[in-house]
């Protein structure tokens, strides 16, 4: 239901341009970077504004989306989008419990309370957003025409 | 297959991407590392597996300039007039980025005192401490997490009262890394933001207000430096104890008399000891010491106490005679709010 949310709410906003596509691909893809920027109005009301990432540095936040289209005729199936997390940046705390995350490089999937670290020594502990390596969505159908976005919130390292 | 063939290649590039970037440090991701975030979607059409799409978005992480000073130690009390006094500091380059820092030490404004003679000494040997020949008035280059100790070294005007205190101030400020100088004082990049190129941030928090900036590529620590000096007093007391009439009975000062001459030296409350102290009295021109007043032979008694303005107690000390005009003896140490006297006894002539 989430994931829906997104959807429709992305499709009201898209105004991304399709990108070019050599290949008869029916999928196209675009990937954006903004700086979340906390501030304050007159108000005193706390507002959240997202920015062209210009300067970054260690301790920023950051939200990384991708919007997705589908651009060809039929209906695009099995739908799964992987995302590492670049090595710089961690998933941020505050990131939807619900995502799909791998915590060793992609081989295991699953929620991150689910997900478990093992130490060098043999330990176990509870996998930490810190810990997040891979991001996935996964979405049964996307019909022809159909776009959205799908994104996560992270921390400069 | 050939869906198979590019998620593999995918996860070459992801693997790629994992171990080409620095470990991140306490002072977080190196300025300069790019930051790129890859996407890949794998998907059926009708069934069947299409090849995948990706996409990827790449910025650099920008310069984050960060400096803590901090002080080392405690900041023990020192003596008027003390020289080569030495306060430990800590300058720590928390910026992403090697950054040389440009040091001033100085006593702060309104102080109580100023410090004279100021001089900052880096470890540049690497023993363990400072030396002659290691004073600096700048760091070249500092490494991403590097702590230096630095040491401020300065004189107290001997003019100081007790009590009187400043602060020792070490100011850091940051500017471009050099090798036996460093270059400009770095300033927050201004303008219009390029992902593709790294700036400059000044991130630095406020270390002494009034002296360095929050966001200024500076921070300041003090050392607080009180004075503890001696605070002497001296009173001189006289009794007559014997005269040739009435004798030990409400004696009087006529002559032939004897007359007990006391010293007291006092150092006020919460002063700093005093050492080395001499009292030095010379007898006026109508008086003749009398010697062995106190027990067989005891001249002079030291370090006694004063108690209802008599003097009482003490050491005996021998080596007067009724020739001598001066009287002269070093007491013990008189720390603060201590009192210690010098009695003798001398002749009405």
């Amino acid at each position: 239901m989430r994931i829906l949310t997104k959807m429709i709410c992305s499709v009201l906003l898209l105004a991304a341009p399709v990108a070019a596509m050599a290949q008869q691909q029916p999928i196209s893809l675009e990937g954006e970077v903004h700086a979340v920027v906390e501030t304050v109005d007159e108000d005193g009301n706390a507002q959240v504004e997202l920015v062209e990432p210009g300067t970054i540095v260690p301790g920023d936040r950051l939200l990384f989306s991708t919007s997705y289209t589908n651009t060809g005729t039929e209906p695009v199936e099995n739908f799964v989008m992987t995302n590492p997390l670049p090595g710089p940046v961690r998933l941020a705390p505050d990131a939807d419990p619900e995502l799909v995350v791998s915590v060793d490089g992609g081989t295991s999937w699953g929620q991150l309370s689910d997900l478990s670290v093992t130490a060098e020594d043999g330990t176990s502990r509870a996998a930490q957003h810190s810990d997040v390596t891979h991001i996935r969505w996964t979405l049964a159908v996307v019909e022809p025409g159909q776009t959205g976005r799908l994104e996560y919130p992270a921390i400069i390292r | 297959m050939k869906r198979t063939r590019q998620l593999l290649g995918a996860v070459s590039a992801i693997a790629l991407v994992g171990f080409s970037v620095s470990p991140a440090m306490a002072a977080g991701t190196t300025a300069g590392d790019s930051i790129t975030n890859t996407v890949t979607v794998d998907f059926q059409v009708g069934g069947v597996d299409q090849t995948a799409v990706q996409d990827s978005d790449t910025f650099v992480v920008d310069r984050k300039i960060d400096v803590t000073v901090a002080t080392v130690g405690a900041s023990s009390n020192e003596a008027a007039g003390a020289t080569g006094v030495v306060r430990q500091f800590t300058v720590t380059n928390d910026s992403n980025a090697t950054v040389g820092y440009a040091l001033t030490a100085s006593g702060a404004a309104g102080g109580d005192f100023t410090p004279s003679n100021v001089i900052i000494f880096d470890d540049l040997n690497s023993n363990g401490q400072y030396d002659s020949g290691e004073e600096i008035t700048f760091i070249d280059s500092m490494a991403e997490d590097e702590t230096r100790n630095v040491w401020v070294v300065f004189d107290i005007p001997g003019t100081v009262t007790n009590g009187q205190s400043t602060d020792i101030i070490l100011v850091a400020n940051a500017h471009e890394a050099g090798s036996g100088s460093i270059g400009a004082e770095i300033t927050a990049s201004s303008g219009a933001d390029d992902p593709g190129t790294v700036e400059t941030v000044l991130a630095d928090a406020i270390g002494i207000a009034g002296v360095d900036g929050e966001y200024t590529g500076d921070h300041a620590a003090a050392h607080t430096v009180t004075v503890n000096a001696a605070a002497m007093t001296v009173s001189k007391f006289s009794t007559v104890v014997w005269d040739p009439v009435n004798l030990t009975t409400d004696p009087k000062a006529i002559p032939g008399a004897r007359v007990q001459y006391c010293i007291a030296v006092s150092n006020a409350s919460g002063a700093a000891t005093a050492t080395s102290v001499v009292v030095d009295d010379d007898l006026p021109a109508e008086v003749t010491f009398y010697p062995d007043a106190f027990g067989t032979t005891g001249d002079v008694m030291v370090n006694g106490t004063l108690s209802g303005g008599v003097c009482t107690g003490g050491t005996e000390v021998d080596g007067y005679t009724a020739l001598d005009t001066n009287v002269n003896e070093s007491l013990l140490d008189i720390a603060g709010g201590e009192t210690r006297t010098l009695y003798f006894q001398v002749t009405i002539q």
